[in-house]
């Protein structure tokens, strides 16, 4: 594997890495959304709480300057009913009744409506100081609408906008609540509508008593809501955050953009005052509501109920949560930005000694015992190195160990392929030198008895005793000498084989001895022989003598094998800068395998009349010329033999 | 012209004998020696237009036997005689002043033609003649 190729692999390999980012991500984002939600819950909730607690006080405090509006109202009515002059007047107004009988006095009683008049009791009784002081308390205070004072029976005595007017009004409610049957009490109204122009108002009533404590009148301040609830109308939180005043049964008293009295569901519990937040009908939206109820003893003597109701949209009220909250997200989303680059960095580094340790058994699995891992981490990772290290080192003791033994065992056998080699050959060898020297001695000792016969022969031959006289002895003589001639060949035949030849080397043409040897060789007119020589083949260094013996031996075999004619194809030929092979097809009767074997063997003989030592002789002709003999051969298709000589020597 | 005077030399009687007898036979006058003493004894007493000489002896062998007789009788032609002629021991013999060598069995046509008309043979298988 190429090291490029090697280090891409070990890129693209980042589970772990990527494991480890995953790992700090998913941990921080958890911890970051927990992180987030208990603190928005907790956030919400203390904001909530908080809030709420808030928004209750700041209601509490309205009611506080309500009640103090009206208590000072009150103390204003009492300052007025407590007027020395005030009270003169009623006495006055009231001595009119002291000389009258009972139905008189009940005839003055009677609610005879705002269009009565009685001249004869109103007129020219009104204290132009009693006057100033109505019209100084309803000039004064700009809610006040009018003040009315009446004497004991009801009778209006005075009035702030039209003066003294006729009017009975002891059947009024309020007024018989005022007087309580001459005990006397304040009386504070509900809310109404007054007049023809609608008008917002309600009004207090204190009895006025003389000096001994009997009730002696009533005064009656008529307050106009509108202009008395006003500085509700400054309070604001926010954009949405309002105030406002409602009764017990959810009328309006007060409240901006609304028409006065109007009804609507409100939320929270009308009681000690507390806050909720909830889906409000009246804005249709979520609302924070704050309760706080009016408190004064006036108000539940009356039978009243009056709460300062404050309410805001709730995505307002907690705008600031929600700002936050976003920015905490911005504030989470950096850091697991940051986290991610921490775990990559990370995981980098985490990776290093990983990566190190895959370089290193793919080094190692290609073969590199000597490579050496680098960890200096001082953690697991440097342990691990180190035994790997160990581990490499122990594996090239024993593999070079294993190598040692192997490169023996194959010198071993090498050897011992070797020493076959020289054995067989020593054996071939011993076996030519045993069967040279045999060949020696027998050749030479039938020498001479060969030359005796064939002495003998010739002198038959002289006397005559052949052809003229005797066919018989003739025919006889031949068939001596020819057997004589056999002998002899076969003598010296072996007498070749046991010699010891130097070859004795001539730079010469190859291509002259393959045609000299075939020219020796008596020919059957029905064997064709074809030569292909190579024209352009160099002059050879050779014992032309011994490869002409070669050839003679080689093609006298091909020769013999084609008794019943056939084709002798022979060719020379280069086959590379060095080697030159000559080769002898012949469409003879072919070798078999068994005898192809042993065919170079020295006896080996397939013919009756051979030593089987030609063939031997040609291999060991050729071996010293450092060339070898080749032969292929198939049953009834022919031989081939191949003689490749080197150029030079 | 008379017949040439042939000195056979050979350990091997037989071989003396029966060659002798042929060369009678052919018409040439001949004598025999078994060993290269008696040979050399034969030389000193008369002389020979040839010696027909084996290589291979006991005591004193043909090469040997060549030297002397080339010094008792210059110019006697001598012919080897060998059962297997190694180039070594055609060059020494001819070096030696041998005229030629022939191998055994004898073949009668060559020798007759050496004898007869001294010529020069290409066949160097069978015959080195040097002349």
């Amino acid at each position: 594997m190429a090291p490029d190729k090697l280090e891409n692999k070990v890129m693209h390999k980042t589970g772990i890495q990527r494991k480890i980012i995953y790992m700090i991500c998913i941990s921080a984002l958890i911890v970051a959304s927990v992180g987030l939600a208990i603190g928005y819950t907790n956030g919400y909730n203390l904001l909530r709480s908080t809030i709420g607690e808030e928004y209750l006080k700041m209601a509490q405090l309205l009611v506080i300057s309500i009640e103090r509006s009206v208590e000072s109202q009150i103390e204003a009515i009492e300052m007025t009913v407590e007027n020395p002059a005030v009270i003169e007047e009623i006495k006055k107004q009231n001595l009119k009744y002291e000389d009258l009988d009972k139905d008189e006095i009940e005839k003055y009683k009677k609610c005879d409506g705002e269009n009565s008049k009685d001249v004869f009791i109103t007129r020219g009784y009104l204290d132009p100081a009693v006057k100033e002081i109505l019209e100084g308390l309803a000039y004064k205070r700009s809610w006040l609408k009018e003040v009315i004072i009446t004497d004991k029976l009801g009778r209006v005595i005075d009035h702030s906008d039209i003066g003294m007017q006729s009017i009975n009004l002891a059947c009024q409610d309020w007024w018989q609540k005022t007087y309580a049957q001459g005990k006397g009490r304040i009386y504070l109204s509900d809310i109404k509508l007054d007049g023809p122009e609608k008008i917002l108002v309600f009004f207090l009533a204190a009895p006025v008593k003389n000096d001994s404590g009997e009730v002696i009148g009533v005064c009656k301040a008529v307050i106009k809501g509108e202009d008395f609830f006003m500085f509700l109308q400054k309070f604001k939180i926010g954009m949405t955050g309002h105030a406002f005043l409602i009764d017990k049964d959810g009328r309006v008293i007060y409240r901006k953009d609304a028409p006065p009295l109007s009804k609507f569901e409100i939320l929270g519990v009308r009681g000690q005052g507390n806050w909720v937040t909830g889906y409000y009908p009246l804005y249709k939206k979520r609302q924070f509501v704050a309760l706080a109820p009016l408190r004064l003893p006036i108000f539940s003597e009356n039978n009243l109920q009056w709460f300062i109701h404050i309410s805001q949209d709730e995505d307002e009220t907690f705008l600031p949560l929600k700002v936050l909250f976003g920015q905490l997200i911005n504030v989470i989303l950096l850091i697991f930005i940051a986290m991610i680059i921490i775990g990559v960095a990370f995981a980098q580094i985490f990776m290093i000694p990983i990566r190190k340790l895959h370089y290193a058994t793919t080094k190692v699995a290609q073969g590199d015992l000597d490579y050496k891992v680098e960890i200096k981490t001082n953690d697991e990772f440097e342990e691990f190195a180190d035994s790997f290290n160990w581990m490499i080192s122990s594996l090239k003791t024993s593999t070079a160990s294993l190598d040692r033994l192997n490169k023996e065992i194959v010198e071993r056998r090498k050897a011992e392929e070797e020493l076959k080699k020289t054995q067989d050959k020593l054996m071939r060898s011993e076996k030519l030198a045993v069967i040279g020297r045999l060949s020696a001695i027998v050749a030479h000792e039938l020498k001479n008895p060969l030359g005796v016969m064939k002495n003998v022969a010739y002198h038959f031959r002289i006397l005559g005793l052949g052809a003229e006289k005797n066919k018989k002895v003739e025919e006889n003589l031949n068939i001596l000498e020819e057997e004589i001639e056999n002998s002899d060949k076969i003598i010296t035949n072996l007498l070749e084989f046991s010699r010891e030849k130097k070859p004795d080397l001539k730079s010469d043409s190859i291509n002259i001895d393959i045609m000299e040897s075939i020219e020796k060789i008596k020919i059957a007119p029905e064997i064709d022989i074809e030569t292909e020589l190579d024209t352009t083949l160099p002059l050879m260094l050779l014992d032309h003598s011994q490869i002409k013996e070669v050839i003679y031996n080689i093609v006298s075999n091909a020769v013999e094998a084609m008794k019943n004619g056939g084709k002798l194809t022979v060719k020379s030929y280069r086959i590379n800068e060095t080697f030159v092979e000559i080769s002898f097809t012949d469409t003879g009767e072919g070798i078999s395998a068994e005898n192809l074997k042993n065919i170079f063997e020295p006896l080996f003989s397939t013919k009756p009349k051979g030593t089987g030592l030609g063939l031997a002789v040609c291999q060991s002709l050729v071996e010293n010329h450092g060339g070898k003999i080749e032969v292929e051969s198939q049953v009834g298709k022919g031989t081939v033999f191949k003689i490749i000589l080197p150029i030079k020597i | 012209m008379e017949k040439p005077s042939i000195l056979i030399i050979d350990d091997d009687f037989n071989f003396c004998q029966t060659l002798s007898t042929v060369l009678d036979a052919c018409g040439y006058k001949t004598a025999v020696a078994v060993s290269g003493i008696e040979a050399i004894g034969l030389l000193k007493q008369r002389t020979f237009d040839y010696l027909l000489l084996d290589t291979i002896m006991p005591v004193m062998d043909g090469l040997e036997t060549l030297k002397q007789a080339k010094r008792i009788s210059p110019n006697v032609k001598v012919v080897m005689l060998t059962a297997f002629s190694s180039n070594e021991i055609i060059e020494k013999a001819l070096k030696h002043g041998a005229s030629a060598v022939l191998r055994k069995p004898i073949d009668f046509n060559k020798l007759n033609s050496l004898i007869e008309g001294p010529r020069r043979l290409a066949d160097e298988q069978n015959i080195n003649y040097r002349g």
